[in-house]
């Protein structure tokens, strides 16, 4: 049976200024699934994933990532978890190889060639400065270097928005790749509840900081086609 | 209690030394903090015996205390602030989703201004102790207890302020 790598029970975050909350969020991702979750602009997801990610976010409820409780454990939990989004900060003016080698020093399973070898296999260049990378592979590059210290979950936040369709078919396949090789999990948001269902396995829908139950993507497909 | 981390002091200390990233403001943070700090010693370093009746200067005196701290916390600057493509991100930003405790980036910066935050307090207490000494012939308590409380206790007072504010509202 698939091992469990991020549980959430009925975590309740903090409430925004805007008054916003993510209200009693209860998950359980397995290893070698994709999970998606769907929803408008302002639905959450983006709160979610900043929540289970960042060490100061404040919420009631548990999140265990491997057996580890995340808040008690964040700095630990942190090795095993990949953050992609275009969001995420890097060294700008630094290339790809240079941004790998100062962020590889934080990580203990880092593997410098292993990094090297996924950048070769799907085209990513590194000696160009990070921030004159396009968006494709700047999310390219987070995968890439998320693989090369075997993540147990990826957390991807719109990361396939404005992908043309060939390019997201080859996105999907390496992902499926690398879950294969590192016996991860991939949590993912988009906006399209449809384009999502074809290429993940279970989906739910988030609205207003409450997220529905998980349904399987085939399941999912076929009603938005009804 | 503040759960130092010598691992993790090791990997951000090695981030600063290597990279050099807080290289475009260094000069900057270390002028200013001169710069501040230098102009309120003129001032703090009056023995307190001077002003001890003429409640008049006390505001000047507040002024300079805060005009000193706000030296120090420019200094920690250099290691709280990294400056690419023109935009300045705080460093905690950029390492939030890396195995760093935001706890040890900040005792990282209390590690490194410690020193100059020291030097500066025992050099202002010891000119204050002289100076009222070769003036007043006695010291006052005050020229002991200013200098450890407005140059050394709140400097770093206001430097772990993220830090209590972590602790005090965890959830």
């Amino acid at each position: 049976m698939e091992e469990t790598i991020l549980q959430l029970v009925h975590v309740t975050g903090k409430k925004q200024r805007n008054g916003f909350q993510i209200t009693d969020v209860t998950m359980q991702l397995r290893e070698g699934y994709i999970y998606a979750i769907a929803g408008e602009n302002g639905a959450g997801k983006t709160t979610l994933l900043e929540l289970i990610g960042r060490e100061d976010s404040r919420y009631t409820g548990n999140m265990i990532f491997d057996g580890m409780d995340l808040k008690a454990e964040h700095v630990k939990a942190m090795e095993g978890i990949g953050i992609i989004s275009e969001d995420c900060l890097f060294f700008e003016d630094r290339n790809g190889k240079e941004n790998a080698a100062i962020l590889g020093d934080f990580y203990e399973n880092y593997e410098k060639e292993r990094f090297f070898s996924y950048c070769k296999r799907f085209q990513v260049p590194l000696c160009t400065s990070y921030i004159n990378l396009s968006r494709g592979e700047k999310i390219k590059w987070q995968i890439c270097f998320a693989a090369a210290r075997n993540c147990r979950l990826y957390m991807l936040d719109e990361a396939t928005a404005g992908m043309d369709p060939v390019f997201r078919k080859v996105f999907f396949d390496l992902l499926h790749e690398i879950m294969a090789q590192t016996k991860a999990c991939i949590l993912m948001t988009d906006h399209n509840l449809h384009e999502i269902s074809r290429q993940t396995d279970y989906v739910a829908y988030m609205e207003k900081g409450r997220l529905s139950g998980w349904k399987e993507s085939m399941e999912v497909e076929a009603d938005v086609w009804i | 209690m503040f759960g130092y981390d010598r691992k993790q002091q090791e990997k951000i200390e090695k981030l600063y030394e290597k990279e050099k990233i807080w290289y475009p403001d260094h000069v900057m943070h270390t002028f200013l903090m001169w710069l501040l700090t230098g102009i309120s010693m003129i001032i703090l370093l009056f023995p307190y015996q001077a002003y001890a009746h003429d409640h008049s200067f006390y505001p000047t005196l507040i002024c300079m205390y805060a005009l000193y701290n706000w030296g120090i916390q420019i200094y920690a600057g250099k290691y709280s602030l990294v400056r690419q493509n023109g935009k300045t991100h705080p460093i905690e930003e950029l390492l939030c989703y890396v195995p760093v405790s935001k706890r040890q980036i900040i005792l990282y910066r209390i590690k490194k201004v410690q020193k100059p935050v020291i030097r500066l307090a025992l050099f202002n207490l010891l000119v204050k102790c002289f100076l009222s000494c070769v003036i007043y012939h006695s010291i006052s308590v005050f020229d002991i207890i200013l200098p450890v409380l407005f140059l050394l206790f709140v400097p770093f007072m206001l430097l772990m302020l993220p830090f209590l504010r972590d602790i005090l509202f965890r959830y």
